[in-house]
């Protein structure tokens, strides 16, 4: 059986420290990770990713382009991955809103992409150049029917780098879109990152054999591209593993559907990324992602060194969602605090699985969370 | 140095406040620290409340904002006012006269007439934001003026090299010959 | 037995979806007729289609690279492809409905750009697909199941439309005129840059059944008397004369 490869290769800058936007940095990665197409529309906080790669791409032997709205640009980049390119856009969420439709056809065809989404505080135009967190259940839910992407939470500009790497390599590895939840907190910071002399990246599977359909328990079938010989047949419509439709037949539906996630879920275990922070003995433990971690962990570190018993999981994968970490986590914990930069969203599938009270801090005003706010919360919960 | 120090810049749009948090991070990138720089502003490209930060680190920077300012640079009156608040007890406030008249609040003050040495230089308060870098150079424990030379250097358009090189300078001296008349 | 033009259709496809009376049968024949006259490999094309019932002229029938696409984007889906990969001749088809409203944007600005395509715009003057609804290119008083008094609007004229936004090449004929419409396609193709065909194509079940042409040969008659070649147009005909010919890159 193929698969898809692994290769190391150079990173797109010489090996060494660099004082980088997290969006510059997002845009590095992908080159990095050996993107080859970037289709976008302007929007802030993201503009600046689309700037670089402007820049950027066309020395590197790729093609940019600024389309006419988000629809297009989520559209000429899943013609461009089926043209054999590694292909990426970005946007913040009203952009995401309008290519949910087109995300969904990259589910529904397997095609490989990335999509960069510096959140800023919504709904609708909102606080545009503010900060916010609210595009998480978006990723998962916001195309009808159902889809699983996946989704990573970057929480510094160092992984705005090498998280929109792996966010290439999970995309040509599992033919699925990528998701990666950025913040205007995080795009906008400047910190020092270090790009390694090489990186690893994995190069898709193009076959041959049946492009929409296989019986490796793996899932993932080979996407052969447009110019091969294989005559394509791609379409959004319920189709068989040759791309058929089959529009009438419900097994072939019920197959397809099933599949798409199983190659997911049956690879979380390779896909869920996490880390921990003194939670072996923590009678308190925050859950967080993003940049709230960061403050999470200040304040952590801050009540630690006063002996109390706090610990943080810091989620670096959203989707698919880590359900079995959180229940045995807070199956150990006395009380479990959440503190997102939504009305909840992230709490709420925490919420499914725990197993100790759940204390939940929403903060919805365009700004990011304090570590003394986090401080506040736990110190009324120890009391 | 410490182990974190915070610096906070704050003037209104147009002062080329997030140029300078910009450059003074750059400049701390050159020593080798750890550097965390942001900015808030508003959605008007000139005019309005502008706030640049900068923290630098020997270590890992945890979190990347600035809670309380060792540091304050203040461009415009009302920034000083808005954030002497979260000034740490025994921080520095560098201020320009031109703009700030500052109370008695028991940190240390640093007079830097950057727009008036920019307005006599230059014919423009355009450099005012360079300026205030090269005094903060002459400070103790912040960035050496060779790390903030090679940060300007780098980061300047070729047109404004020469101005900049020469508004750096210029801060640097305002501060030898202070320190000399002492 | 061997069909007519048998490798330029999957071997799989034993018929085409189309309504008795629909021009777009005839249509599919006239696009691959022009493809063999050129002698082109089908395996060096890309089809791109969108939804409605001309997203399926290409769709799944044509033996080459195919992609079907979403409502409206199929240009936007193809302008991707198409920089990737500047080796494969990429066609987009679709119908009035698709590519001038929900995608006109698209259609617009891919025209703008110059983007080495080439859009074939089957044009039946109505939804057909999701039940006879009035399109931006619906005659005005026409019936439609939208328009239950008469269209109010005037249709966009699509070949102005495409001339504005700075397409290479612009051409409108019926399926009454195959040859001329079989050139038009042939010289899109060769072109390089944006070129736009647009192939007016009888309906008679969503159209003509709501305006009095039940019959497929009423259709087809409709349009023999409503084409005009533009070298007899005086500027002075009624808005229902439908005006044939080569208006840019001729």
């Amino acid at each position: 059986m193929s698969e898809a490869t692994t290769q190391q290769v150079t990173a797109s800058l010489p090996e060494g420290r660099y004082f980088f936007s997290g969006n510059e940095a997002v845009a590095e990665g992908a080159l990095s990770a050996g993107c080859r197409f970037y289709g976008g529309y302007p929007i802030t906080p993201s503009s600046e990713i689309m700037e670089r790669m402007a820049a950027r791409l066309p020395e590197r032997g790729g093609v940019f382009i600024q389309m006419e709205d988000e629809i297009a640009s989520i559209a000429s980049v899943i013609g461009a991955s089926w043209a054999g390119a590694k292909a990426m856009t970005a946007t913040s969420g009203p952009g995401i809103s309008l290519m949910q439709e087109g995300i969904g056809y990259a589910v529904f065809t397997e095609t490989p992409c990335v999509i960069v989404d510096i959140q800023r505080a919504g709904p609708s135009t909102g606080q545009a150049t503010k900060v916010g967190s609210g595009d998480i259940m978006q990723a998962k839910w916001g195309s009808h029917g159902d889809a699983l992407p996946i989704a990573l939470s970057p929480w510094s500009v160092q992984e705005m780098f090498d998280l929109t790497l792996q966010a290439f390599n999970l995309a040509e590895r599992f033919r699925v879109p990528v998701y990666l939840m950025g913040e205007e907190a995080t795009a906008h910071l400047r910190e020092g990152i270090r790009v390694p002399e090489r990186v690893e990246v994995v190069e898709r599977n193009r076959g041959p054999g049946d492009p929409f359909g296989t019986d490796e328990p793996d899932g993932v079938p080979p996407m052969p591209a447009f110019g091969d010989g294989q005559k394509l047949l791609v379409t959004g419509s319920t189709h068989d593993r040759r791309g058929f439709r089959k529009t009438d037949d419900p097994e072939t539906h019920r197959v397809l559907v099933e599949r798409l996630h199983k190659k997911i879920l049956n690879h979380a275990a390779e896909i869920i990324q996490m880390e921990a922070y003194h939670l072996e003995d923590a009678r308190v433990g925050i859950v967080a992602y993003g940049f709230t971690a960061r403050s999470a962990l200040f304040a952590v570190n801050r009540l630690r060194k006063e002996g109390l018993p706090v610990g943080l999981l810091r989620l670096k994968t959203l989707w698919p969602f880590p359900y079995e970490t959180v229940e045995a986590l807070t199956g150990s914990l006395a009380h479990c605090l959440t503190f997102e930069m939504n009305m909840g969203q992230v709490s709420g599938e925490i919420q499914k699985v725990c197993r100790c009270p759940l204390s939940v801090t929403t903060q919805v005003n365009g700004t990011i969370i304090s570590p003394l706010t986090i401080e506040r919360k736990i110190r009324e919960v120890l009391s | 140095m410490r182990e974190i120090i915070q610096i906070r810049l704050a003037g209104f749009g147009g002062q080329g406040v997030v140029l300078a948090g910009m450059l003074l991070a750059a400049a701390g990138v050159k020593e080798g620290l750890e550097v965390a720089n942001s900015n808030s502003y508003g959605a008007q490209a000139r005019g309005s409340a502008c706030k640049a930060e900068v923290v630098l680190g020997k270590r890992p920077i945890i979190f990347p904002h600035v809670l309380t300012s060792d540091i304050l640079i203040a461009f415009s009156h009302e920034a000083y006012g808005l954030f002497l608040p979260d000034m740490a007890p025994e921080g520095t406030i560098l201020y320009d006269p031109y703009h700030v008249s500052p109370g008695e609040t028991g940190h240390a003050y640093v007079e830097v007439p950057a727009t008036q040495t920019a307005l006599d230089t230059f014919g423009t308060p355009q450099s005012a934001n360079i300026v205030m870098l090269g005094a903060l150079t002459e400070l103790p424990e912040t960035i050496s003026g060779k790390s903030m030379t090679e940060a300007v250097r780098e980061n300047s358009p070729r047109r404004f090299l020469e101005a900049n090189l020469k508004a750096l300078a210029l801060g640097i001296a305002l501060m030898k010959n202070r320190k000399g008349s002492d | 037995m061997t069909r007519a033009l048998e490798g330029y259709i999957r071997p799989e496809i034993t018929g085409t979806p189309f309504c008795p009376g629909c021009g777009h049968g005839s249509l599919m024949g006239t696009i691959l007729r022009a493809i063999e006259d050129l002698g082109w490999d089908m395996d060096d094309m890309l089809f791109v289609s969108g939804i409605g019932c001309a997203g399926w002229i290409p769709s799944p029938h044509f033996n080459a690279d195919t992609l079907h696409t979403l409502h409206g984007r199929a240009i936007a889906f193809a302008t991707g492809a198409k920089l990737v990969n500047p080796d494969l001749r990429v066609m987009v088809i679709g119908g009035d409905g698709d590519l001038t409203s929900i995608g006109g944007n698209h259609l617009i600005h891919a025209a703008r750009r110059n983007i080495d395509l080439t859009v074939i715009c089957a044009n039946n003057m109505i939804y057909g697909m999701t039940g006879g609804q009035a399109a931006s290119t619906t005659p005005v008083g026409c019936f439609s199941s939208t328009t239950p008094q008469g269209n109010p609007y005037p249709p966009f004229d699509l070949c102005k439309l495409l001339e504005g936004a700075g397409a290479r090449y612009v051409a409108r004929f019926a399926i009454t005129q195959p040859l001329e419409l079989r050139e038009a396609i042939k010289k899109a193709l060769t072109l390089t840059g944006f070129t736009f065909v647009e192939a007016v194509s009888p309906c008679p079940t969503q159209f003509g059944r709501r305006n009095r042409i039940d019959q497929a040969t009423g259709m087809i008659r409709y349009l023999q008397e409503h084409c005009l070649p533009k070298e007899e147009a005086t500027g002075s005909e009624g808005p229902d004369k439908i005006i044939t010919g080569e208006f840019v890159g001729a």
